[in-house]
């Protein structure tokens, strides 16, 4: 079984050698790993491998990496939309089996229902629960004015912007009560300021209800902004690097100082993720040098691929 | 021929038109009815996709007045076996329809209603249902015009009331003035069918999705 000099850091004591016990993890992952066929050849390629993961009751934990490290992999096992191959999740301890309303997803693409206003997608939820029409629509009704957006509960979701969506969905999302948030990219397709008013919301909004929350992204940034604990994570075979605990107070701002600091720190450990990526997706021509992703003297920097990730 | 377009239009045109769209009515809601319900099993078990799949593919490409021997065989010269013919031209159409809307569903939609929860017929009634509508629609146009192709076909079987019952009574009298009156007629019908019913609810269901603007 366990020996001593293999203890996995989870079942390390708690700190500053208190005698409380820990509380149970809400979520636990061991020793799981994921596979997927590549292409239509019989080969496989492990998306996850032997991931060891404790999730906290009420933490906001961010799953941070590079395209094809697994992060997504990982959210849609705690999800139930897919199945480990090896190893289990367990959420109270007990192994997880399907989707369900305890473990609410946010999609990077919102999801919202096209032929439903916005109201009328926040109460599915609880219409799928069996909620009494009176009470769906006065809690729907409440949802949409923490997310400020109560003016625009007769529109349908294509007469919303990208930031309006997705909180709509936050609150669809909201009013079923879960215990957890899984967001999977949520914010992506937004544009960087329609994404800092949202990180502001999803900070007040996670300071009021406290959900445990899983929030995986490509971007540090976001991560360090966000999260209690940043989980790191490498590619090929998709696994943990590293767990770094931000112990900064909420809501952060976005140019907090203390922020930058950490992001630099955890992107410069990254290198050499960046390296395997521009092998991967990249010409000959791309060199890392110094913590900038830059091309040969002549060549032009056409996006930021140290932000992508 | 104009003019027997027009004076036709003050009396029996009127009168065989209506017969004969009351007669694609009930083929074409039969049709619905059977076409939604395969094009559903094709989407819902690999079995009725393996084993209807060919089938549904076979009857959708068979023109439909191949029908017709059969359908004399099987109902006689009846109004059955004109309604035979139209379920059998336009319900391959109408089940491919609702097989490929179902298939196109973005696999987000069915996520979020997997993390809600939804039982498998909620699943279907207030997700998968609606999200498959305007696709569906699409081909419901589609459906409907392989209908009305059956449909006269059907008509010429034997003298009915109905747009094919003016034909078979035109050729009779060699009355070419009248023959062409009345497949002017027919294809103003289908015009104004597609334009008025068709494009209509499609263009409804794509504005109100979201897919077009308004």
């Amino acid at each position: 079984m366990s020996h001593p000099l293999t203890a996995e850091p989870a079942a390390a004591p708690p700190p500053q050698g208190t005698h409380v016990p820990a509380p149970p993890a809400k979520v636990r992952l061991r020793g799981v790993t994921k596979t997927y066929a590549r292409g239509h050849s019989a080969e496989r390629f492990a998306a996850v491998q032997d991931v060891e993961l404790e999730i906290r009751e009420g933490e906001f934990l961010a799953l941070v990496g590079p395209s094809g490290c697994g992060k997504s992999t990982l959210l849609n096992l705690i999800a139930g939309f897919e199945t480990p191959d090896e190893g289990e999740v367990l959420v109270e301890g007990t192994p997880v089996a399907g989707a369900g309303p305890d473990r609410l997803v946010i999609f990077q693409e919102h999801g919202l229902f096209p032929w439903l206003t916005v109201l009328q997608n926040v109460e599915f939820g609880m219409k799928v629960r069996g909620v009494p029409k009176a009470e769906r629509r006065e809690r729907a009704l409440q949802q949409l004015k923490l997310v400020h957006l109560t003016r625009f509960q007769s529109h349908y979701p294509f007469q919303l912007s990208g930031g309006m969506k997705q909180r709509a969905a936050i609150a669809r999302a909201l009013a079923v009560e879960p215990q957890m948030l899984l967001m999977d990219e949520p914010f992506a397709a937004l544009d960087p300021s329609t994404r800092d008013i949202l990180h502001a919301e999803l900070q007040s909004l996670w300071m009021k209800t406290r959900k445990t929350v899983v929030f995986v992204t490509h971007s540090v940034e976001e991560a360090v902004r966000l999260a209690d604990r940043v989980v790191v994570m490498a590619s090929q075979p998709g696994r943990i690097r590293r767990t770094i605990e931000i112990g900064l107070p909420h809501p952060r701002q976005f140019l907090d100082p203390a922020l930058a600091e950490l992001r630099a720190s955890i992107l410069a450990e990254l290198q050499d993720e960046l390296t395997k990526i521009m092998k991967r997706e990249g010409d000959d021509d791309w060199h890392l040098e110094e913590g900038a992703l830059r091309r040969r003297p002549g060549g032009r920097v056409d996006h930021s691929m140290g932000d992508g990730i | 021929m104009l003019a027997t377009f027009a004076e036709g239009l003050r009396g029996d045109f009127v009168r065989a038109g209506l017969a004969s769209l009351g007669r694609i009515g009930i083929g074409f809601a039969a049709a619905l009815a059977l076409g939604t319900t395969l094009g559903v099993l094709l989407v819902a078990h690999r079995f009725f996709e393996w084993f209807l799949g060919p089938l549904v593919l076979g009857v959708q490409c068979l023109p439909s007045i191949c029908w017709l021997p059969v359908a004399i065989l099987w109902f006689g010269l009846s109004e059955r076996a004109i309604l035979f013919v139209v379920l059998m031209g336009s319900v391959g159409s109408i089940a491919i329809a609702t097989r490929d809307g179902l298939r196109q569903i973005p696999s987000t939609y069915l996520r979020v209603a997997g993390t809600f929860g939804a039982r498998p017929w909620q699943r279907l009634a207030w997700v998968m249902a609606p999200a498959a509508l305007p696709a569906f629609v699409t081909g419901l146009k589609q459906g409907w015009s392989f209908a009305w192709r059956s449909l006269l076909a059907g008509e010429l079987l034997y003298r009915v009331a109905g747009m094919g019952g003016l034909l078979t009574e035109a050729r009779d009298l060699a009355d070419y003035p009248r023959l062409f009156a009345v497949m002017l007629a027919i294809v103003g019908i289908s015009v104004l069918v597609d334009r008025l019913a068709f494009q209509r609810l499609e263009r409804a269901v794509r504005v109100r999705w979201g897919l077009q603007a308004a």
